[in-house]
């Protein structure tokens, strides 16, 4: 996923069009259609797949992606152009389903943009025929949303066998008004791999006059070549690519930083807009390194156009804390006022309207305007700017909406500030950044005297991402297979965002906040009418907030318990997790449950092992050789403490069958049983040590993921005396 | 599908600022209380339906008016409302009002309706969606549509997909004008009627607080248990004679007879086809089928449905050529390979089983498919080739026991459909076990026919070639995680006889010893020991099919082991299903037989407390264990 952290222009996209249908023009469908069919690369015309390859679905003989992008001298409209050329072979009933429809938006004028379309779609059959499939075959697909047409084309492919190779192209010609100075297009992500094998696959771009283009090759994907055209002011890029097997989903895998890909994005600025700090680089010139000095003038850019943020947070901090002269109370203190200032004061609006009270902010602002109070009061900090490591390394970064940013506090009792939400708290680093190299500046240093220096942000440990979980197990019908399970969870660092963000809402910690912070009341500062109306929204949501929490509380439990889950109930938040000094979201509910009892003659066996959360089973197919590196999104442990009730009149045997340790570099599984008078105690833990394993460790992984869910298989048995 | 899309939308609303009227805001409370997961009701809904005559045509028309008023039961809501249209029938006025006048903001979107597995159809639906920002607001919606043609104004339902107070349909029919209406599974509902007669019959149907149309899993068509009025139009007086719409079944196959008239004769590839495929074949059954088969097997399903062509089946050369067609093109082209190859071959309509009508109703609604039956002198084949993989002779679920229309001339025939014995859904497992490593470990040995057959080979030719081997383990195994069970070897494609696969078994968690004892738990699949049926469900429980399993298990016992406890067999037999669950001790070995029919693809919900009484047996039979003892 990529986080847009930096959003430097906003493009809204004015909805209006005016239809027509795809190919409409028909000398330029004919000049396409040549280019696509007559005039394509010699790899277009192969018919034959090599033998390792016949047993798939289907094999990409050739794909061909060719973007252009140009700004017109003297015209006020920037021209894109895309075609993607596909040739497959079609091996099975499976991929024929897969090729047998295809939908074509049609073409027509979208707001600002003029969009044409050119398809075209032929069959070659084994024994060399071609049979083009016209685009008169397809029928209209009406929709009219607020009076604005967005038609599409339907097109069934006759005549499609298997053992056929289709062999389509469809392109885009946009043509795109400009409204300002400055164009960005979205970034794009190609992956060399695919569901099927590819034989050959090209990317080519052009970029003329005023077009930026941000390119990078990533894990081992081939460069791009350039091939320059003086006469018609345009560079050629090309990257050629050759026999790339298919790839199947894989657990724990970050394609962006294992697959061979590319990444890049296009835009375009006048020479003014060209001259602010961004990453576009030189004109036409392809642009595959950000330097330091890049991110830094970036970077300050964004602190200087922001420097009056945080006034609010000032002012009360001045009036709340003036005679705090301690600067760790005081950059704490900071924080938590700035949460509240910034997100806990309209949360409760925010969840009445029916939006996401949870929702993230910008943590851009956030970290500029926490920085910018440390500074005014001679707070010693860092400001760390990264890049989340499931989209690249620092030493790959090339778009400015890849980067990240968080904030060190270096008084004499140091800590993080990472996070930015109703819950966090600080001393938490987004998983994003951990582990990984970053830059760091001065945060107290106004940004002219900046010096940009790497650093390695620390990692997170296990046991500081744990689930504690009490699970006090009685037996009520051994017969009907029911126990009922009073549940204890209690929740610190990333494991808890999840459960915070299910099971609580503001009014579990309204009280807590007004008792450190002035919330005012029944939503003072709205006008008069709205505070009526917001009044009247509360009473409707306190009406039917325990049934949505019992909802929620069903969706957690059955997700963690691999069990039948009757109606969960009995709620209660014990602490909300909410501050440093008491980091941990405590819960507890309870819920009759059934699938863990089998009758056995006399005796029961109780399938014991049920009780610790669901374990990943991992297929013989993941256990085998691993091919990639194991990606993790954070290093976290899970506890349990099972106390099973043991019913009156019956003994357990097979505790022997519960004892597990399994430890090593990865990560463990350790657990071990006890009866303590009527009760059978098991003492269980898991976790994975880090975020990231070679592949070489995977078997190591693999030891303790088995472990822990064998457990889950085990039984014991309830001996009647 | 490759899809190319365009644009994602968001669609924006402006939140109507509205005061509360304080008794909606009390209904809307009271409401929100009696349907607590509604967020929109309907306080109430009136449909008027009227029939008259188009002067510029001279033809019979029918108008639909509906006003119904919303209210917000919480705040934050929004609603869609949705409106059909298509070629016979127009949406001719619509608004939609706050509960003081004033018009209200919502945003419109209008287009070909997308339903289920059809490629393109000339269904066209309005969709109109609006917010309600605070509880207890109302809003009022109006409507008018008009059917150019009477005939597709088929039928009326009293459920909505929120709970609506107070329903009303009011159906006016003039004097000159023959309207029957039919009243469908009124049983259980409090309905009440009232005839008003004069010039204009005035018929009114009222009913209160009806609840959301389920969204109950496994629910059969709903036409089979919701309310519902038919409406048969049959006649009208214009000009001083009488014009016949649809009086009779005389009529619909009249006009099915007309379209199908109209079909071309292009058969040249298709008869160099038939040659191909029939040479050489002796029997009428060996030749019957090879047409047939191919049919299945090279003509994909993929529906237009577009204006006519909703009825009338398109040209077979095309159908053939463009190797895809919808159930009446397929069935079109098996008829014209059939004549050809010299059959007495015809077009045949039938409702599937989701329509409970038989063919005594003039209605376009009483049926949904099209399929081809094949006459030979003593015998008669009834065809459908959309069930790719089905064999000559056998008929798909959905369409056994119900009526055929026969084309026969300008003639029909009406016929019914046979319905299977159980014996042929017969779905049987042999296992051999013995104890090794504290595993129990094995040999399977699966055959599978009919219906279940069928449906797996059309699962095996949809997936890649890599992922059917897995597929064939969860299928033996019943466990989305199979990696215990290794499969030897299944059969290829062959309708005539059952799908094999052999298959080896490694059980890991079914052996449990303790001391001088060792449990056993042979079964591994435990079928429908979760389908447990909620209380409050109101509709039938499709099954899908009808099934018949049987499972026969055996194990050595281990040396040194005798048997210490074996679980009470279990029975049960009724006029739906059927368990019988035994372990047995033969001849040094453990015999397990458990088998299990379904006998009517859908359970009745009067059927349901004896299923889940069943449901709660059987697991106590599954989760009992045979316990082995040591030898002292």
């Amino acid at each position: 996923m990529i986080k847009y952290s930096i959003k430097i222009l906003l493009f809204v996209l004015v909805i209006a069009h005016v239809a027509s249908a795809a190919n409409d023009d028909p000398k330029r469908a004919e000049e396409v259609r040549q280019m696509m069919w007559k005039d394509s690369d010699p790899e277009f015309s192969v018919t034959a797949i090599p033998n390792k390859w016949k047993d798939k679905s289907a094999v990409i003989i050739a794909k061909y992606n060719m973007l252009s992008y140009r700004k017109a001298a003297l015209s006020t409209s920037l021209e894109y152009i895309r075609y993607n050329h596909n040739r497959i072979m079609l091996l099975d009933k499976s991929a024929i389903e897969d090729y047998s429809q295809f939908t074509i938006p049609e073409s027509g004028t979208y707001g600002n943009i003029r969009s044409a379309f050119y398809a075209g779609f032929k069959i070659v059959k084994p024994d060399g025929r071609e049979i083009e499939i016209p685009l008169s075959k397809a029928v209209k697909e009406e929709l009219e949303v607020n009076n604005s047409g967005f038609n599409k084309l339907k097109l069934a492919i006759p005549n499609l066998e298997e053992g056929d190779i289709l062999d389509y192209y469809f392109g885009e010609e946009r043509r795109i008004v400009l409204a300002s100075k400055y164009f960005s297009f979205d970034p794009v992500i190609f992956q060399l791999h695919g569901d099927y094998p590819v034989m050959k696959q090209k990317i080519t771009f052009d970029v003329l006059r005023r077009c930026f283009i941000n390119l990078k090759s990533l894990n081992g994907a081939p460069d791009f070549a350039l091939a320059s055209d003086h006469k018609n002011d345009k560079n050629t890029y090309t990257l050629v690519d050759e026999d790339r097997e298919s790839i199947k989903d894989i657990r724990w895998l970050y394609p962006n930083r294992q697959i061979p890909s590319i990444k890049f994005k296009i835009t375009y600025a006048s020479s003014f807009a060209a001259s602010a700090p961004t990453f576009i680089g030189e004109p036409g010139v392809l642009k595959s390194e950000v330097t330091k000095e890049e991110t830094k003038k970036l970077v300050q850019y964004m602190f200087n156009t922001s420097s009056y943020y945080g006034g609010e947070l000032k002012a009360y901090m001045k009036k709340h804390h003036k005679k705090e002269k301690d600067l760790n109370k005081l950059a704490r203190e900071a924080y938590y006022a700035y949460r509240n200032i910034n997100r806990i004061k309209n949360t409760e609006a925010r969840l009445l309207y029916g939006k996401n009270a949870n929702e993230s902010s910008s943590i851009v602002r956030d970290v500029i305007t926490l920085s910018n109070y440390y500074r005014w009061n001679d707070i010693p900090h860092k400001v760390i700017i990264g890049v989340p490591r499931e989209i690249s390394s620092i030493d790959d970064l090339i778009l400015e909406n890849e980067l990240m940013m968080m904030i060190k506090v270096t008084t004499t009792d140091p800590f993080y500030v990472g996070r930015f939400t109703n819950h966090s708290i600080v001393g938490e680093i987004d998983e994003s950044l951990q582990g990984t190299r970053a830059y760091q500046v001065d945060g107290v240093l106004p940004t002219p005297y900046w010096v940009l220096n790497e650093t390695k942000v620390p990692v997170h440990n296990a046991s500081e991402n744990n689930t504690m979980s009490t699970y006090a197990i009685k037996v009520l019908d051994l017969d009907e297979d029911k126990v009922n399970i009073a549940i204890k969870k209690s929740v610190s660092g990333a494991n808890r965002i999840f459960y915070q963000n299910v099971l609580m809402d503001i009014y579990d910690f309204k009280e807590e906040e007004a008792s450190r912070f002035d919330m005012g009341e029944d939503f003072e500062g709205y006008k008069k009418s709205e505070q009526k109306k917001l009044l009247q929204r509360k009473t409707d949501y306190v009406v039917n907030r325990e049934k949505q929490f019992n909802e929620s509380l069903k969706a957690v439990v059955s997700n963690d318990l691999d069990l039948i889950i009757d109606e969960p109930k009995d709620l209660e938040v014990k602490q909300t997790g909410r501050f440093h000094d008491e980091p941990e979201f405590i819960y507890t509910c309870n819920t009759d449950a059934s699938g863990a009892i089998k009758k056995a003659g006399r005796n029961y066996l109780v399938n014991i092992g049920k009780f610790i959360d669901g374990q990943i089973h991992l297929s013989d197919e993941e256990r085998k050789e691993r091919k990639y590196d194991v990606y993790d999104s954070y290093a976290r442990s899970f506890e349990y403490r099972i106390e099973f009730i043991i019913p009156e009149g019956y003994e357990v045997q097979g505790l022997e069958k519960l004892e597990n340790n399994v430890e090593n570099a990865t990560g463990g599984f350790t657990s071990a049983a006890k009866i303590d008078g009527d009760k059978l105690i098991i003492e269980s833990k898991k976790y994975y040590s880090s975020n990231f394993n070679k592949k070489e460790d995977w078997p190591l992984m693999v030891e303790f993921l088995d472990a822990a869910y064998n457990f889950t298989q085990q039984q014991i048995l309830l001996r009647k005396q | 599908m490759v899809r190319f899309s365009l644009f994602l939308f968001l669609l924006s609303f402006q939140v109507n600022a509205q005061k509360i009227d304080d008794q909606l805001l009390i209904e809307a409370r009271n409401l929100n209380k009696a349907y607590p997961d509604a967020e929109v009701a309907a306080l109430s809904s009136r449909s008027v339906y009227d029939f008259f005559i188009d002067k510029r045509v001279g033809f019979l028309n029918a108008s639909h008016e509906e006003n119904i008023r919303y209210l917000a039961l919480r705040s934050n809501t929004s609603f869609v409302k949705r409106n059909y249209y298509n070629d016979k029938s127009s949406i001719e006025s619509y608004s939609l009002k706050s509960d003081r006048g004033k018009n209200y903001d919502h945003d419109k979107a209008c287009g070909h309706f997308r339903s289920g597995d059809i490629f393109y159809s000339d269904a066209m639906i309005c969709a109109y969606r609006f917010v309600m920002s605070l509880q207890g607001q109302g809003v009022d919606f109006e409507s008018k549509t008009v059917y150019s043609d009477p005939r597709y104004l088929t039928k009326i339902f009293f459920h909505d997909d929120i709970p609506v107070v107070q329903r009303e349909v009011i159906i006016k029919v003039p004097d000159w004008a023959e309207v029957e209406l039919v009243e469908m599974n009124f049983d259980g509902y409090d309905i009440k009627k009232s005839v008003t007669k004069g010039e204009v019959t005035t018929y009114t149907y009222l009913i209160s607080n009806v609840d959301t149309l389920s969204d109950d899993d496994n629910a059969p068509g709903s036409l089979l248990y919701l309310p519902h009025i038919l409406l048969l139009t049959k006649s009208y007086v214009y000009n001083a004679s009488k014009v016949s719409v649809l009086a009779s079944t005389d009529d619909l196959y009249d006009w099915y007879y007309t379209l199908i008239s109209q079909l071309g004769h292009n058969t040249t590839d298709i008869d160099k086809k038939v040659k191909e495929l029939t040479l050489g074949l002796s029997t009428d059954k060996e030749r019957i089928e090879a047409i047939y088969y191919w049919v299945q097997d090279n003509i994909k399903y993929i529906a237009f449905e577009n204006g006519l062509a909703a009825f009338k089946p398109e040209e077979a050369d095309k159908v053939f050529y463009n190797r895809y067609g919808d159930c009446k093109g397929m069935a079109n082209l098996t008829k014209t390979m059939l004549r050809l190859a010299g059959f007495d071959a015809r077009l045949s309509w039938i409702g599937t089983n989701k329509i409970p009508y038989t063919y005594d109703i003039p209605s376009l609604a009483v049926d949904n498919h099209m399929i081809c039956t094949v006459y030979l002198p003593n015998k008669q084949y009834i065809l459908d080739p959309t069930e790719k993989y089905n064999p000559l002779g056998q008929h798909a679920e959905r369409i056994q026991g119900k009526q055929i229309l026969i084309e026969n001339g300008t003639a029909y025939e009406i016929d019914t459909v046979a319905v299977e014995r159980i014996e042929n859904y017969l779905n049987e497992s042999r296992l051999t076990f013995n104890v090794s490593d504290n595993q129990l470990a094995g040999t399977g040995l699966s055959n599978i026919h009919g219906e279940y057959k069928k449906d797996l080979f059309n699962y095996i030719h949809a997936l890649s070639k890599e992922d059917i081997g897995k597929f064939l383990q969860a299928i033996v195994s019943g466990s989305s995680n199979p990696d215990n069970f290794n499969i030897e070897e299944y059969s290829e494609l062959d309708r005539n006889t059952p799908l094999t696969i052999t298959y080896g078994i490694r059980l890991d968690n079914h052996i449990n010893t303790f001391d001088d004892e060792m449990y056993l738990d042979l079964d591994f699949k435990k079928e429908f020991k979760d389908l447990k049926l909620d209380d409050d469900r109101d509709i039938p429980y499709d099954f899908g099919r009808k099934a018949f399993s049987r499972t026969i298990a055996e194990i050595t016992l281990p040396k040194g082991y005798k048997i210490n406890y074996m679980p009470e067999p279990y029975h049960v037999q009724n006029d739906y299903f059927e368990f019988d669950m035994k372990y047995e001790m033969v001849k040094g070995k453990i015999i397990y037989t458990k088998e299990i029919k379904l006998l009517q693809n859908t359970l009745p919900v009067s059927a349901f407390g004896e299923w889940n009484t069943t449901v709660n047996n059987i697991n106590k039979f599954y989760n009992d264990q045979i316990i082995l003892k040591a030898d002292d």
